[in-house]
């Protein structure tokens, strides 16, 4: 299960699993984001490349618009996925 | 869905379906207990789980049958089972690795899934025979996972 939402700093807060069962309740929430967006990830415990997927769409959206797509507070199992992927010179991942 | 223990391992059947992954990750957290296994291992087994399962259901779209899992625990190591029947050959071992090196522009989330299996597992097998297609990974237990190092 994810749960998302924009919390009171602005910020979004991703908490749960970003599965291959969660893209699209993921997908819905982040295309409507606009701006620069900092991900709050202290709750996300598990992601996969489905998950890693919908973070790359967001992030090229956003970069194409000019705006940026920042992770923080990223638990090293999460991150290491992303390094595996290549993918922790292109995200911001914190 | 069919439950089966035998000596060191779990075995169980899944629907087809994304929608399945819960069960799945419920199953393997079951199983890894039952094996005494550290749950730090979890995540890697979730992962590399959840990349073949969904290729599964995502391109055998022929079968209507359940998709089985097995888990075993063999000197020091897990043993990960996925077992596709009355599917056409598809040698994941075979599919081309992604360049991880490019830069955003250029990246699609094609491969990235079997690029990760086989990042974290000791050794990735395919078998076919009879339109049953057999993935066997193996993971190292110890000293840690390589997924969570």
């Amino acid at each position: 299960v994810l749960e998302i939402r924009v919390e009171q700093d602005g910020k979004v807060s991703l908490t749960g699993r970003l599965d291959a069962s969660q893209v699209n309740t993921a997908r819905s929430f982040l295309d409507r984001l606009q701006g620069s967006t900092t991900l709050d990830c202290a709750g996300l415990d598990y992601i996969s490349s489905a998950g890693i997927s919908v973070l790359l769409v967001t992030l090229k959206r956003l970069q194409d618009a000019g705006h940026s797509l920042r992770l923080v507070q990223v638990n090293d199992r999460v991150k290491n996925v992303f390094r595996y992927a290549g993918l922790d010179r292109i995200f911001s991942v914190e | 869905v069919g439950n089966q223990r035998e000596e060191s391992g779990l075995e169980r059947s899944f629907p087809r379906c994304i929608d399945a992954l819960d069960g799945i990750f419920r199953f393997v957290a079951e199983a890894l207990a039952g094996l005494s296994v550290n749950s730090a291992h979890e995540f890697t087994v979730n992962l590399v789980v959840e990349e073949l399962f969904t290729n599964m259901v995502k391109y055998s779209l022929e079968s209507k049958r359940e998709i089985s899992l097995r888990i075993d625990r063999q000197n020091g190591r897990l043993l990960v089972c996925l077992t596709d029947f009355d599917v056409n050959e598809f040698d994941v071992t075979k599919a081309p690795e992604i360049d991880i090196h490019r830069p955003l522009s250029e990246r699609s989330p094609g491969g990235l899934g079997i690029h990760l299996v086989r990042r974290v597992t000791e050794s990735l097998s395919y078998r076919y025979e009879n339109r049953t297609s057999t993935i066997e990974m193996m993971i190292r237990l110890e000293p840690e996972p390589r997924g969570t190092e």
